[in-house]
């Protein structure tokens, strides 16, 4: 995106202050960078100026976030990890697939991974009965999952994090729709998101899960927003924006108390406290 | 409620716990999740409120340090090459997101690379660890407080409100030159400051500086 253009090392100097705290035009930034990685010049300036940086963040009055945060994090970590050693062993027999040595041996990461097993898909299936709707969906984003494998050298490592983090989320929600005790209800679209469809996914603890498909851009300045109903109350789940493969997998906070709906709404960019326009996607958690 | 899918959030091993910053790091780049949930909980207060002085909204400043912790998880093998500690690499993250969240909710801006790494002082040795033992929140504050004002609004706007240069040049009605100026003249004497005077005063404290 950048139109990077070789700086003096006078100008980067000049950069500098601004540079140390990324106040700087993406562009800008990217020239410095790119003139820091080569040049023979130390720059000490920068450590000198950007040395200053820490003493500004610990100006601030810690401030302790809420616990569901934590949550979050520690299970989009170790949704990650399920996701890493699922990638790994497709790979391997993707290899076995196309008749090259196998490395025969455990995914790399399976060594750290905490004790929770992998999803057993054809286990899930069988005892849920007939093909469910949404199963298109989990196929298309396995195939994603696999493309992030196969292509590692050639995506750019950004859209693989992007995809690697769906393909976590979307972990996640499997394994949430596996335990027993979950909820899983059909996404239905309506008005502007007519086309959408999905299904949520609500475990017995911890995050629950939309996954959904055929969502239109909320447009400039707006962004999709979640809400848990109780009855007439709507509760944020959050904000979120579209996936880049048309699949977007939604890591909710868990609620407490009896949610009946979960809703989408397009709100101003930032959300909003309490939805100001009609639902355009529902799903009903009772009955 | 209790035992959800997040089981593992209990207290981690002894071992872990007396690991230093530098230590958890490297079990981060080595996948271990443990290391991530304590390098969170030891971080965390400080990481959040960075991202609610910058973005001004608790809701947002929640993803800035879900994305933060989770850029970190995936990106640890990177923190070896910064030279900094572990707590400056993980709040320049935080400050990074919260300033990309920011500049996105204002259209007018040139959106920032998302993919690109916080620069600050990734590519400085760190002062940290020499001045951590004495540093407190006070002294940062009052040091702050001795900036002449013009000095202190640039920094404040740079650092904490995620503004560009040109932002900053716009908002106070000066001069590109004299922000550039004003930042570097209050970052010298912050660092005078904090580390008591201990470092070589720069000869040139007046614009571009001069190629030695």
């Amino acid at each position: 995106m950048t139109d990077t253009q070789a700086l003096s090392c006078d100008v980067v100097r000049d950069l500098a202050p601004l540079y140390v705290l990324d106040a700087l035009e993406p562009a800008e930034a990217a020239s410095v960078r790119e003139h820091l990685a080569t040049c023979a010049d130390g720059h000490a300036e920068m450590a000198e100026l950007g040395g200053v940086v820490p003493y500004l963040a610990e100006s601030l009055e810690p401030l302790e976030p809420p616990v569901a945060v934590g949550e979050r994090i520690a299970g989009a970590v170790r949704a990650d990890l399920r996701a890493r050693a699922r990638d790994d062993s497709a790979a391997a027999r993707l290899v076995e697939g196309y008749g090259a040595a196998a490395p025969g041996e455990p995914a790399r990461r399976e060594a750290t991974a905490p004790a929770a097993e992998p999803v057993d898909l054809a286990a899930a299936r069988a005892a849920r009965g007939p093909r469910p709707a949404w199963r298109w969906l989990l196929e298309a984003a396995a195939v994603i999952a696999l493309v992030g494998v196969v292509a590692w050298n050639v995506l750019l490592q950004g859209q693989l994090d992007a995809a690697r983090q769906q393909a976590a989320l979307l972990s996640s929600a499997l394994a949430t729709a596996a335990q027993a005790g979950s909820v899983t209800a059909t996404l239905q679209g309506s008005g502007a998101a007519a086309a959408a469809s999905g299904f949520v996914v609500a475990g017995t603890g911890g995050t629950n899960y939309m996954v959904v498909s055929g969502l239109p851009d909320p447009g400039a300045g707006r962004t999709y927003q979640a809400w848990y109903l109780k009855g007439q109350t709507a509760v944020s789940a959050g904000t979120f924006t579209l996936g880049t493969d048309g699949v977007t997998v939604v890591g909710m906070s868990a609620t407490v108390g009896a949610v009946t709906a979960v809703a989408l709404t397009i709100e101003p960019t930032g959300g909003s406290d309490h939805p100001t326009s009609q639902p355009i996607v529902l799903a009903s958690l009772s009955g | 409620m209790t035992n959800g899918p997040h089981a593992a959030l209990a207290a981690p091993p002894q071992e872990l716990a007396s690991a230093s910053d530098e230590e958890l790091m490297r079990r981060v780049a080595a996948a271990d999740a443990g290391a991530l949930d304590l390098l969170y909980e030891r971080h965390r207060a400080m990481a959040y409120a960075l991202a609610v002085r910058i973005t001004g909204d608790a809701a947002l400043a929640e993803d800035v340090l879900q994305e933060a912790f989770l850029g970190i998880w995936r990106n640890a093998s990177r923190y070896a090459a910064a030279r900094a500690s572990a707590r400056t690499w993980v709040l320049s993250i935080v400050h990074h997101r919260a300033v990309d969240a920011v500049r996105r909710r204002r259209p007018v801006s040139e959106l920032p690379d998302q993919e690109a790494p916080p620069p600050a002082s990734l590519v400085a040795p760190d002062t940290w660890e020499a001045v951590a033992g004495r540093l407190d929140r006070a002294a940062v504050v009052a040091a702050l407080a001795t900036l002449p004002d013009v000095q202190r609004e640039a920094i404040e706007l740079a650092y904490f409100g995620g503004l560009t240069q040109q932002e900053i040049a716009a908002r106070t009605d000066a001069p590109l030159g004299t922000v550039k100026s004003r930042v570097r003249l209050g970052l010298l004497a912050l660092r005078r400051s904090m580390t008591g005077g201990a470092t070589v005063e720069p000869s040139v404290e007046q614009g571009p500086v001069v190629q030695p």
